[in-house]
């Protein structure tokens, strides 16, 4: 009898070895809207969703077991792995004047500090978006804001970007600052965003 | 309206041929690598990453990235883990981003794939398939 009993509380560790357990964890320090997960067998059939701060997912194949780890636990276990994530992307916008690719003298001066960013970050790489207000077409300003994108872009080439590390977009008029109905011009809307990540 | 200059032309023939990246290494230590085409590169920061390599780290490494949608990772020691697809628009900011979590654990702060569709990202392990939606979360594959 004992002995099977010995013999059991060493089998187990092994058999879930060999299970493939795995577990998900919304970070604790979440606050308001934490976001969700949700957890699918082999098969994409779901079953669970966590979606609070500090909620756990014990996941083997067919079965989830839900529970909330406190942010000393989850700390304990994670916490080098959260210190290992990257910087947050930095943007910064630039202005335009109206109808023109020509920015702003403030955003002109802005220019600097994109390059001081990339100089802080190891293996930085930029994204260049365009953005218009919603005076004209769709079609004509996503074409416009890929050249306002282009035109910063080719000024930052001028001052030794490095032309590896870019991408460049136009969003057109799909992400407004300053949301207006359709044919306003507006200032905040008519901007370059430089994301440096 | 001003023509379009030619330095600006010259600024999107330039910015094209990086549009296979998927991310970049921001930050290693100890052995990290990249397992591209059956060959194993060692990564630094600024090492591009794409769409089907496999970052393996070593018992006492580590190493982070951050994607073309923003989306972070970490990954820890002993960390198995593909790319394997990665579709992303720069103008709808919309795509789709699965990987697969062979062994390890990573931390994620998820970026505009997920946040503009709730299904496009995903990170499959050898058992389950977890979809994650605009979240920071751990996943530790034992």
């Amino acid at each position: 009898m004992m002995r099977r009993t010995a013999l059991g509380w060493l089998a187990a560790p092994l058999l879930m070895a060999g299970c493939a357990m795995s577990q998900v964890a919304i970070d604790p320090r979440e606050d308001g809207d934490a976001g969700s997960v949700a957890v699918l067998n082999a098969a994409g059939t779901e079953l669970a969703v966590i979606d609070k701060a500090g909620a756990v997912a014990n996941v083997s194949g067919g079965s989830a077991s839900i529970q909330v780890m406190g942010s000393a636990a989850f700390d304990a276990k994670y916490a080098d792995l959260l210190a290992g994530l990257p910087a947050a992307p930095r943007t910064f916008v630039l202005y335009f004047k109206e109808n023109s690719i020509e920015p702003t003298e403030e955003s002109q001066a802005l220019m600097a500090e994109i390059f001081a960013e990339i100089k802080r970050r190891a293996g930085a790489d930029l994204e260049i978006t365009g953005h218009t207000d919603t005076v004209g077409s769709e079609e004509v300003n996503d074409a416009f804001s890929l050249r306002r994108a282009a035109e910063v872009t080719s000024y930052l080439f001028s001052q030794g970007l490095d032309k590896t590390i870019v991408r460049i977009a136009g969003r057109g008029e799909r992400e407004l600052r300053e949301q207006t109905s359709d044919d306003t011009p507006s200032a905040i809307n008519r901007r370059v965003e430089v994301t440096v990540r | 309206m001003r023509v379009i200059g030619t330095g600006a032309v010259l600024a999107i023939a330039l910015a094209q041929p990086a549009w296979a990246d998927i991310g970049r290494i921001k930050l290693a230590s100890g052995a990290a690598s990249i397992e591209r085409d059956g060959k194993l590169l060692s990564v630094k920061p600024g090492f591009v990453i794409e769409t089907g390599d496999t970052l393996i780290i070593g018992a006492r490494g580590k190493a982070g990235a951050t994607f073309i949608d923003n989306t972070r990772l970490s990954a820890g020691p002993g960390t198995r883990m593909t790319f394997r697809s990665f579709d992303y628009n720069d103008t709808t900011q919309k795509g789709r981003f699965v990987s697969f979590l062979k062994k390890g654990a990573v931390a994620i702060i998820s970026g505009r794939i997920a946040r503009n569709d709730p299904q496009a990202m995903r990170v499959e392990t050898p058992k389950n398939i977890y979809v994650i939606r605009r979240a920071r979360v751990v996943l530790n594959v034992k």
